[in-house]
């Protein structure tokens, strides 16, 4: 069986079980995919990471865990004092949490909001997806509270494929991270989420990607924000053999503010591929980007940044920035700035660069008796400095560097 | 404390230093005068093992525990560790790594290396307090990027506060008066003399006889050509204020 009839069985399969607004969701992104097929091997998005490292393993469905393991209890405790938690295990969560917040199994809608199902492999996993959350603030809730969610992949050699949505009504706040992890190595996670951020509602939003070394990951975020919005959104990435992840973020409301930011460290044969789309269909609304990359051993980092401002929106402010350090000969950087702007009375910038770490720099610190591998370490952290600089919550920000700290002292994050 | 015999070396292919020979003891002030391009500079580099100069040939003995290392076997950090120090003739700016981190990670090190007891946070910060005060410096400052946005007094203040927190026994000042006004530099010579004990040994590379009014050398000797040409007093330096170089054999070979 190719990948194709491997999932048209688990379609089917999903399919049995579901009412009939689930059905109508799964048979649209079906169709979705049957209409796109698999990217082919000249498709510009996959251009760096082919799809065959996602679809050639027979990978086996995810079971059903209800046990946390000590390894999950121990984070429970590490973060307990800063946030609300809660796990999902493959996707499910045990009870309906909340308090300023809701947050149960995820209804599937597809007459709302729908996801824009443009490429076949996104489609693919989300017509066989088996859960994710539902995350909803009401109108008006601040909620004061950071919320943690982490999403625990288990099973070696499963695909687990969960599909979310965030939904912030009008002027409501929150703090968000989310962990995603795996306990067992080399099966496959596909996330995709949904995001809705009301006319004046801020989501601050940081994510951490630290899979198993030898898992492979897929991850899209596709947020709407409306009039007078506000996503600060930050991606973290250290985890997987094989990892992309897609950001994308469109602004339909004038007003509206998107910042989205992100760090990815590679090291040994990582393969980390992230994708970047901030879309501006409303005048006077802004974004920025900032991503910064290490790449050591052979790892291969590829960042694809695109702004694309629609015909109409008028007086957007964009930029964009990608600059990523190797710390060996090996390692390679991949950056590709894209600009589509079809208003005329606009600004939009980017950059980007790759070098190494400043020799006369690491001079210096060696000079005071600092070890060059320790003054490699103090300058990588120095370089993802700005990045985490930028998250606008002090909870999250801490919770950001302390994942990156402990990834670049520690080894493993 | 060092011994440095018929030293060779040389920048990008191109020999600088040919044939240095000093011996420094503890509690002893050297300084180096001579004009640019003399090798002073280079000297300074080579001393703390910047790989970037290469010795060609031969050597340099300092002494650890009462014996003699071979210097040259020894990477920058670990010259460091061993008591060590170069203050920059031009600091370097690291953006993101705040001053007090980056002087407790060093000042750990090297007690670490030394067997002296770490400093946890609070310890480091009391202590480093007093040390700012040595030289002068605004505690704003060590909240801040290492010598980011610093003026060039300000770094060279920095670098004596590094020299004060490591306390070494060989410090090697590459031109610390350079781009100082008068004030900045009683403040930082001030500093130095502070330090100065009969345990650790001073060598003061230096263009101006001016910084020597303010520290007062045991030895002055002049590099011209790659070669200590003369060495004497601090007369000497005097002497070489009023008369310049030319008087002086031209080294090199």
């Amino acid at each position: 069986m190719n990948f194709n009839e491997r999932a048209r069985l688990r379609f089917e399969g999903s399919m049995k079980n579901a009412d009939s607004a689930e059905q109508a969701f799964r048979r649209h992104a079906w169709d979705a995919f049957e209409r796109l097929g698999l990217p082919g091997k000249t498709a510009e998005s996959w251009k760096y990471s082919a799809v065959s490292e996602l679809t050639e393993t027979p990978w086996t469905e995810a079971p059903a865990v209800t046990e946390e393991s000590q390894a999950i209890r121990n984070l429970r405790g590490l973060f307990a004092a800063d946030f609300e938690i809660v796990v999902l295990m493959n996707g499910k969560t045990r009870g309906n949490p909340s308090g300023e917040f809701q947050l149960k199994p995820r209804t599937l809608d597809v007459t709302g909001t729908p996801l824009n199902f443009d490429d076949g492999f996104l489609s693919a996993s989300a017509a066989v997806n088996q859960g994710g959350f539902e995350l909803s603030v009401a109108d008006g809730v601040r909620v004061v509270r950071p919320l943690l969610l982490v999403h625990v992949c288990t099973g070696a050699g499963a695909w687990n494929s969960t599909l979310n949505r965030i939904a912030l009504g009008r002027a409501s706040e929150l703090q968000l991270a989310e962990l995603f992890v795996s306990e067992s190595g080399a099966g496959l996670r596909t996330d995709i989420t949904r995001a809705e951020i009301g006319d004046g509602a801020h989501l601050t939003w940081v994510r951490t990607q630290q899979e198993n070394p030898s898992a492979t990951y897929f991850g899209e975020v596709q947020a709407h924000v409306r009039k007078l919005g506000r996503l600060a959104l930050t991606q973290l990435n250290c985890g997987a053999a094989w990892s992309r992840g897609s950001l994308k973020a469109d602004l339909h409301g004038e007003g509206a503010e998107v910042s989205i930011n992100g760090l990815t460290f590679g090291r040994d044969e990582q393969h980390l591929d992230q994708r970047v789309q901030v879309s501006h269909h409303a005048s006077n609304t802004s974004s920025a980007q900032l991503f910064k990359g290490i790449f050591d051993g052979k790892s291969r980092g590829v960042l694809n940044g695109k702004i694309y401002i629609a015909h109409g929106a008028q007086k957007v402010a964009s930029s964009q920035l990608n600059h990523n350090l190797l710390l060996s000969p090996f390692a390679e950087a991949n950056t590709k700035p894209e600009l589509e702007v079809y208003a005329d009375d606009v600004k939009a910038n980017h950059g980007a660069s790759i070098g190494r770490l400043d020799e006369g720099k690491l001079f210096y610190l060696m000079s005071r008796g600092i070890k060059r591998s320790d003054a490699e370490k103090i300058l990588a952290q120095a370089f993802s400095a700005d990045v985490l600089m930028k998250i606008p919550s002090l909870v999250l920000r801490k919770f950001a560097s302390a994942r990156v700290a402990d990834y670049i002292t520690g080894g493993t994050a | 404390m060092l011994k440095i015999r018929d030293l060779h070396a040389s920048v990008d292919g191109k020999e600088v230093l040919r044939g240095i020979n000093l011996d420094i003891k503890a509690g002893e002030v050297h300084a180096i005068m001579g004009p640019n391009g003399s090798g002073k500079s280079t000297l300074s580099k080579v001393l703390a093992g910047h790989p970037d100069y290469a010795v060609t040939s031969g050597e340099v003995q300092y002494e650890v525990n009462f014996k003699p290392i071979n210097l040259l076997a020894l990477t920058a950090d670990e010259r460091a560790r061993e008591g060590v120090f170069l203050a920059f003739q031009y600091p370097v700016e690291v953006p993101g790594v705040s001053n007090i981190t980056f002087l407790r990670t060093a000042f750990n090190a090297v007690c670490r290396h030394q067997g002296v007891g770490e400093m946890n946070e609070i310890e480091f910060n009391t202590f480093l307090a007093q040390k700012a005060a040595v030289v002068d410096l605004n505690p704003s400052f060590l909240e801040r990027a290492v010598n980011e946005g610093f003026s060039g007094g300000e770094k060279k203040r920095n670098e004596i506060l590094q020299m004060a927190v490591l306390s070494p026994r060989l410090a090697v000042l590459d031109e610390t008066d350079s781009g100082l006004d008068i004030d900045s530099l009683k403040v930082v010579a001030q500093g130095v003399n502070t330090l100065r004990t009969k345990d650790n040994a001073i060598l003061l590379i230096t263009h101006y006889q001016r910084l020597l009014d303010f520290i007062v050398p045991d030895f002055v000797h002049v590099l011209q050509g790659g070669r200590i040409v003369q060495s004497g007093d601090k007369t000497l330096a005097m002497k070489l204020e009023k008369q310049g170089y030319d008087w002086l054999p031209k080294g090199g070979g």
